[in-house]
Parts: C-alpha cells; structure tokens; sequence
C-alpha cells in the first residue's frame, strides 16, 4: 500500500495574493505605527508645546502618512492628513502653537485615522468623511492665535503669548550639534599604540558610514609614515549626533575623541565640551589643523567656555552665520533625525518565524538526543581502561600459551596434534587482538562523536536563543499606548492622573505583546474608575492631588514581571464581601470564614465583574476574569496586593516566550511527561512508610508542612485498554519521587514512576489537531520521536481538589496500594 | 451533508479499508496519507476510542481508533493494521483500521444512498452503500465520522444503533 495519496483538495487552496494586498499589509502595518508615534509626539507636546523634537516627529509622521495613502489611492485620507501637516508645518516654523484644545482635536484626528485602518484591515476601503474633523480644526486655527494658553491649562507654568515669540526665538531651542558645516574630530590615541595608522584608517573608514570624511590631518595617505601617531584629527560631514559619531570613532585604543568646530547651543553635550577645554592643553598638534574647509557656525550665546575655546583655536573660525541659516539648519535637525529612526528591519511574517521557532525547537530536542545516547554510550567507550583491559587479557594469554608451549617441547611429548591447536590459539589470539584494535578505533570514533555533539549542542542552543531573540520585541510602545487612554480618561473622569511608565525596553515575545493590550487597558481603566479618588477627596486626606498610575516592566529569571499600580484607595473587602453575597457567589457564612486574600480573590470570579462596570467607561464589557483567562492563556499569573487607602498593585507574570519551556521531564508508567519548571516548587523522595493518610487525603509532610499527595492513575481518568497499562507499581520498599506542583499558592504533592531530568520543551497545542484536555497544557515531540504530554498544573491542582471531593472510593483505593507497601 | 454524494458526476475514488470483515470506504480527497502506525502516546481524559497522540512528521495528531469508535471488539495491532491519515477542517486526524484494502473507483450509479431510517437513527457519518462484486461497501462520510466535537455522537448511535450489520437495519 503506498503510503501517501495525493490530495487535491489541499492543494488547490488558493494563495495567490495580488500585489496590492502585499503592499496594503505594510501599509497598515506602518500607518499604525505612524499613528502611535504620532499619538505620543502629541501628549510630549501638550506638556511642552516647543518641543521640537516631538513638533519634528508629528509633522514627519504627517508628512509620510500623507505619502503613504496618496501612493494606496486613499485620496480623502491622505488629504486631510495633508490639511494637518500643513498646521503641524506652523507649529514646527514658531507662526503658530499647539494648544491643549488643539491637541485633543489633533487627538480626535488620529482616531478618525485609527478608524479608517482599522476598517481597511477588515477590507472594508471606506475612506470616511473627515470633514466635519477639518471644519473644527480651521475654527480652531484662528482662534488659538488669540488665546494664551496658560488660561487654558493651569499646570502649565504661564508661558509667554505666541504673538511675542520672534520666528528666530522659536527655533532656538531646537537641538542642532550637528551641522553640514562639518565637524572637526581629534581622536587621541593611547601612548605606544602599536599599528595606530591602521586604528587611523580603521576610524576614518567607519566614519565614512555615516558621513563624508573631508579632510585628515595627518592625511591618511601619510599615516603609515609616522611611527607614532597620537594625535589624529579629521573632519567630518555628518548629521549625526555628537555622541553617535563619538560612538563609530571610539575604536580600541583610542584615548579621548573631541569635538570642535560647530559646537550649537550651550545645552549641548556640556560634557564633550568640558573634556574638550581640559584635553586641549597637552595636544600641540592641533594648531596644525587645516580648518580651511570647515565653515563654522558660532554661536552667538556667550558661554563660560567660549574664550577658552577661541584660545585654543589659533585659526580664527570663519563664522558663517547669515540670517538664511535658521532654516537651513532646521531642515538639517529634521532629516538627521529621520535618519537616525531607520532601523534597519525587515518585516516577517510571524507565522514564518513560528514555523523557524518551531524547527530549531525540534533541532535542540534532537541534539538533546544525541547528548543522551553519547551519554548512555559513556561508560562503556569513554575509558581507555576496557580497550586496555582487553588487551591485557590478549597479552596474557599468549604468555601463557607460549609458556605451554615450552613445557611441550621440553617434555618432548609434543605430537602433531598439539601443534595445530597452538596455531588454532594463535589466530584466534591474533583476532582478538584485531578486534581490540577495531575497540580502539571506535573509541578514539566515540570521543570525536562526543565533541562533535558538543559543538552541535552549543550551535544549537545559539541558534535557538537567535531566533528566540527574533520575536522579542521591547514593551515600550505598548505601555506607552496608555499615555493616550489615561489623558482621555482622565479628562472624562475629571480626576488628574498621571503615568509612569519604567523599563519600556523590557523585551517580551511579539505574540504576548499583542495579547496584553486588552488586560492592561482593563487594569488601567479600573484604576482610574475604582481605584483613584477623586482630586478633591485625594486633596482632603493629604494625598497629591495628581493620581499616579505606574507601569513597570522587568525581567526576573525567566519571566517577565509586569506590574500595574495606582496610589487610590485600595480594594475594599468590605465592598467585595458586600457584593459577594449580594451576587450570590457565597453564603454570609461562607464570607466570614474567608482569609483577606480569599475575599480578594473574588475579584477574579466570573460572576464578581458587575452592571456597573459595564455601564460606566471601563467597559467593553471585560471584566476581571477575562483579564485573568487572558494572562493564564499566555501561560502567566496576576495576583493583585491592596493596601486600604494606599493603593492597589496588579501583578503579572510572564514566561519570556510561548514557545519554548523549560520542564522537568518525568516518567510515569510507559509515557513520558512534562512539567514548567516554573511550577515545580520541590521535589522529594519520600519513603512509603511517610506517606499518612489525613481524612483519608493521602499526604506528606515535608518539612512540617502537610502536602497532599495524589498520583498520575487517580488524578485522571485513564480509559486506554487494560492491557496497556497494567504494570506493577513500585518496587516494594522503595523510596517514591514526589513532584510538588505549585500554581497559584496552592500545592500539591504528585507521585512519579521516575525523574528524567530537565528539557526545554517546545510546545505544541493539542487542541490544533484535537481538542484540549483539563490539566494538559500541550503536548512536545521527544526526542526519539514519541509524543510528550505537557501537564497544566493550575487545572491539576483544580482537578485534585475535585477528585478529593468526589472520589473518595479512588483514593482509598491507593492508599491500600501504596500502604502495602511499607 | 459537507461532503456528500455525488451528483452526476463520473466514477469518484474511494480508499477502502477493511474493519472486523467489513469493508468500508472513505472518499479519496479527505485522505491526507496512510501510514504503518507509529508509537501513539496514551492520554488521560479522553474516552476509549482515542488512542491517543502520534508525532506525523512533527505534527502531533490524535489517533482514533475505528474499531472501538464502532463498538467494536478491540484487536491488536498486526502487519495490516494501516493508520489513515485524514484531514477534518483544518484539522489532521489519524485514525486505525484492520487493513486497507484498496483505491476503488466506484461510478455514480451503483451508490445507493443511506436509508432514510438509517440517517433518522443519527448516522450521518454513513455517506451510502455501494454493491461490489467483493460484496458491500459501507462509505463513510470523513467530516461527520471524525469530527472531535461529533465523536460522541458517532460512537452513541454504533453503540446503540446497528452500523455493524447496516443492512439489516433497513
């Protein structure tokens, strides 16, 4: 029978995709990060209207949004977002400011954008009706003008009208170090450097990645000339920043690199600057620099350093600065900066690198294969002493042979016969022999195999970290995303709430980032409905009138921790208690003998998540238990802490990726099981004399504390045939391996036939091909190519409690049976 | 019906496999491969007639058994016992049978379609009938046979309706 039939019906599944489609996912794709970056260059902005960076930002997010949806035909689109450049063009030249009316507007704008690519993403090319959007923006255009904006925000420090802001003023604070101009780079090298005009050539060529080396002194044609060099200047065409330039020249064996030459305003890199003027005295050669192609531009600002700097530039900089330069030099700012956001990137598919992931998952575990049967081969091939033994044996025996021999000859009563025996010994002597040289050869084979596996284990295991490293991304723009939701929030809310946002450049799997937007903006959205007090109340009981909310993200081991915090007044368990009764969640009894955590927990219950919430602005409706079903199903853990009239804190714990965990691997009868590492509190070998029965629970007791004890047969219902699975338990007398399982503060003692040792496992779902199963979490492919079944313990441990409850009969059933053992 | 008979169309092929000496078909294009069954891993909480799971090339797939989904006396596995491999939706299922027998062409016309009586009883997996000269085939409709949330469902109405000796029934 052949083994494999065409199938027709799977391959005529149509894939073929117009170009436009291609294109139209990184239309959307980029769009959506334009909008995010715009959103946030906004809320900068409305804190700091002059920020020229955020200005430069907004307006180049315009500008390329405008480009992109010309190019996709989006006409309307692309032309409103044309009308909102030209405004953002005003702001950025100083004709105009971006007020906080203004900014919610600008705000509302990007949700009409938001809008449209959210309807494109589900093929739907309507283009909408900006126009009632365009008809505010225009009112609004004339009258900010008028209206200063320090009435309109009063955290704000007044700030001077827009009307006596001269264009030149405007533009000043807008960083510029770095110029066309030039800039003239001396690079000290450590004393005795050895080879310093390859470390010279080395700079120059790196330097000219990023700009235009215009002159050298020495000239790099001379440096191999000099046998000491510790003085090399060049200069520079670059608009790259200061420190990024100081970056590419910082080469091994460079001592100090300093800057001169177009120096901006006095708040640039004032440390550059100080090294500069302290550099300057020991550095003769520098008189010797050729500036002739160097047009500087001074600045005008009078500055402590600034005679010092003249002094030690003995060939007066030609000032160049004419009144055009302003906007030259703003056209500068804003095309260096747009170089210095192209990233080098690639957009895949995260399918493909699923599928990468999944492969290199499958490599680790076979190389892990291969370490274990080299393993197994060890004892046997690694030790020179069996191939020496066996040689030893050989040498003997041929001693004694010959030993025989001579006692024949001697007593003379050799005859024919003996003869051909002790030839007959002899070959086989000499086989063996042979043989122990072919040992021999396959040892010497072995420890080539060996290092060879070693060498595949490390390549591997960098492999897997390369492509792991692949999907992390940082969780910055999604934390920052909530920049956005706590303003409008805040402002429908009318309570004052700001963000703190910490360890943005958290890395975490691309697939969780997309999952935690919904959980995060629910934590968030209920701390400013439940959490924050009111300003006037948060005033009355001394706390700052501005609520705080803080999103922090952080690694700790092999998770990443992501904590939600607010300074409100805390959960109430006076309300939850209330509610719980009232909902019929718990009896009044029940609620009294509750622990505090217990009662917290409550928050979590399916039925706790209430009308109220989904009546006031928290609500899509999600409630508390779809946080929590969504941060499980990433394979987390949230836990919330409160502190009555302090504040709450959410956290939740992550693994670093989906796709690979680190298990312990058990054997339980014929079939091999994974467990997280994560969830494995301890493990004991405990001996069947110490196993007590509780209320007929059977437990343990590891180290005063009273574990309850079950096993894989009475914790799931096993309906395979008998035939399979009837073997006989432990060895009687013999000490049993008990996993403690820990999920969720609740543990559990789980007895295993034998400890395998640990692996990470690349997990697949079991719900792909089939459907899922309560306390299997996936299943992995083991090495030798048999399937691996992934325990889930925190539905373990629910399942135990269950069984506890309703089959009595079964435990008793193994107590007997592990009972009769000691 | 997803995957019904045909309506005038020529000869369609069908993979006869064979279980408990009757033979039964499945339409070709639903079959992804047959296989020499492989190690199957036993899972927990599943009922009798999975097997459990099987790694297919790096893709683990629940394995069925035909024998026990029909009610059947269980058999251990011999030389014969094929693995077919099948595709229901977007999922891959494999699932044991005694023997696979053959690829047949079967025309239209010698199809009968299942007695009402027989699909009133809840066996829409049962597609028709065919009369061979090697004696009867029972087709069988993949989608509604493997179906993981129609499982139950199939093995309910072989239980207790008679798919073993389907004409007697009618």
């Amino acid at each position: 029978m052949g083994s494999d039939t065409n199938n027709p019906a799977n391959e005529s599944g149509s894939s073929s995709s117009d170009d436009l489609s291609e294109y139209m996912q990184v239309f959307l794709d980029e769009s959506a990060e334009e909008l995010d970056s715009l959103v946030e260059a906004i809320l900068l902005l409305e804190d700091d209207p002059q920020n020229a960076d955020a200005l430069n930002k907004a307006f180049r997010m315009l500008h390329s949004l405008k480009g992109s949806c010309g190019m996709m035909g989006f006409e309307v689109v692309g032309d409103f977002a044309h009308t909102l450049e030209d405004r953002f063009e005003n702001y950025r030249s100083g004709k105009d400011r971006l007020d906080h009316d203004t900014a919610t507007l600008v705000l509302k704008c990007v949700d009409y954008f938001r809008s449209f690519i959210d309807r494109l993403r589900k093929g739907n090319p309507s283009e909408g009706d900006p126009s009632d959007l365009r008809r505010q923006l225009e009112s609004r255009s004339e009258k900010t003008l008028f209206i200063p904006e320090s009435l309109l925000r009063s955290d704000t420090p007044p700030s001077p009208p827009p009307a006596s802001i001269p264009p030149a003023a405007a533009a000043k604070p807008i960083p510029t170090p770095t110029l066309s101009g030039g800039i003239l780079i001396k690079i000290k090298f450590k004393p005795g450097l050895q080879l310093a005009d390859l470390k010279a050539r080395l700079i120059v060529s790196r330097l000219s990645s990023i700009g235009e080396v215009v002159a050298c002194e020495p000239k790099i044609e001379d440096v191999k000339s000099f046998d000491q060099l510790p003085l090399f200047s060049l200069t520079l065409l670059s608009d790259r920043k200061l420190e990024e330039i100081r970056k590419f020249a910082n080469v091994d064996g460079v001592e100090s690199i300093e800057f001169d030459g177009p120096m901006s305003s006095a708040d640039s890199t004032p440390s550059v600057r100080q090294h500069a003027a302290t550099e300057v005295l020991d550095l003769p050669l520098v008189s010797e620099t050729k500036p002739e192609s160097i047009p500087v531009k001074e600045t005008s600002k009078p500055q402590p350093v600034s005679a010092e700097q003249s002094s030690r530039n003995p060939v007066p900089a030609p000032s160049t600065l004419t009144p055009g330069a302003k906007p030259a030099s703003q056209a500068v700012s804003e095309t260096s900066e747009a170089k210095n956001t192209v990233n080098e990137t690639l957009r895949i598919d995260i399918e493909r690198l699923d599928r990468l992931m999944n492969l290199t998952g499958e490599l680790v575990v076979t190389n892990a294969r291969f370490a274990q049967i080299t393993a197994d081969m060890s004892p046997v091939f690694r030790r020179n002493s069996v191939f020496n033994k066996s040689k030893d044996v050989t040498d003997r025996l041929r001693q004694r042979l010959e030993l025989v021999r001579q006692q024949m000859s001697l007593s003379k009563s050799g005859d024919e016969s003996w003869h051909s025996v002790f030839h007959g010994l002899e070959d086989e002597l000499d086989g063996l022999d042979q043989q122990t040289a072919m040992w021999n050869e396959g040892h010497r084979h072995f420890i080539q195999i060996t290092e060879a596996v070693d060498q595949l284990t490390r390549v591997s295991k960098n492999l897997q970290r390369g492509v792991l490293n692949t999907r992390m991304v940082p969780v910055g723009p999604l934390l920052n995303r909530f920049k956005r939701v706590i303003r409008d929030l805040s402002v429908e809310r009318g309570k004052r709430v700001q963000l703190l946002v910490h360890g943005e450049n958290t890395e975490l799997d691309r697939r969780m980032i997309d999952s935690l937007g919904d959980p995060l903006l629910h934590l968030v959205r209920n701390s400013i409905d439940h959490g924050l007090e009111s300003s006037e109340k948060r005033i009355a009981i001394g706390k700052p009138e501005v609520g705080t909310i803080a999103i922090e993200a952080s690694h700790r081991g092999n998770n990443v921790l992501i904590t939600v915090r607010d300074d409100g007044g805390g959960i109430s368990s006076e309300k939850i208690r209330a509610r719980v009764i009232s909902r019929g969640i718990a009896t009044e009894t029940q609620v009294r003998e509750m622990s505090e955590q217990q009662i917290l927990d409550f928050i979590w219950h399916p039925g706790f998540s209430t009308a109220e919430q989904v009546t006031d602005i928290s609500g899509r409706g999600v409630g508390m238990d779809i946080v929590r079903s969504t941060i499980t199903s990433l394979s987390g853990t949230i836990d919330v802490a409160t502190t009555p009239g302090q504040g709450t804190t959410f956290t939740i714990r992550l693994p670093l990726t989906l796709a690979i965990i680190r298990s312990l691997l058990i054997r339980n009868r014929d079939g091999h099981f994974s467990i997280p590492i994560d969830d494995v509190r301890e493990i004991v070998s405990v001996a069947p004399d110490k196993i007590h029965a509780v209320h007929r629970h059977l437990t343990i007791d590891v180290r005063g504390e009273l574990i309850s004890l079950v096993s894989m047969e009475n914790i799931f219902d096993w309906n395979t045939s008998a035939e399979s699975r009837s073997t006989e338990g432990n060895p009687a007398n013999r000490n049993i391996n008990v996993v403690l399982l820990y999920s969720r503060g609740r543990t559990l003692g789980l007895c295993v036939d034998a400890l395998v040792g640990r692996a990470d496992i690349v997990i697949k779902s079991l719900s792909e091909n089939f459907v899922a199963i309560r306390g299997l979490s996936g299943a992995s492919i083991m090495g030798d190519g048999t399937v691996c079944l992934m325990l889930d313990c925190a539905s373990l441990i629910e399942l135990a409690s269950e069984r506890a409850v309703a089959q009595g009969a079964g435990r008793r059933k193994l107590a007997t049976e592990r009972g009769s053992v000691s | 019906m997803s995957e019904s008979m045909p309506q005038a169309r020529s000869s369609m092929q069908f993979v006869g496999f064979r279980l408990a000496e009757q033979m039964y078909a499945f339409r070709i294009e639903g079959i992804q491969e047959i296989v020499i069954p492989d190690r199957v891993t036993q899972m927990p909480q599943v009922p009798d007639y999975v097997e459990g799971v099987s790694n297919l090339r790096g893709t683990i797939i629940p394995i069925i058994n035909l024998r026990r989904l029909f009610d059947l006396e269980s058999k251990p596995k011999d030389d014969e016992t094929r693995t077919i491999v099948v595709n229901v939706g977007p999922r891959t299922i494999g699932c044991t049978v005694d023997a696979v027998t053959q690829v047949m062409k079967i025309a239209p016309e010698s199809i009968q379609s299942a007695p009402d009586i027989v699909k009133a009883d809840g066996a829409a997996y049962i597609a028709g009938f065919a009369k061979l000269e090697t004696g009867l085939v029972i087709l069988l409709d993949i989608n509604e046979l493997l179906d993981p949330a129609k499982l139950d469902q199939v093995r309910d109405v072989a239980r207790h309706g008679g798919l073993t000796n389907p004409m007697s029934s009618s």
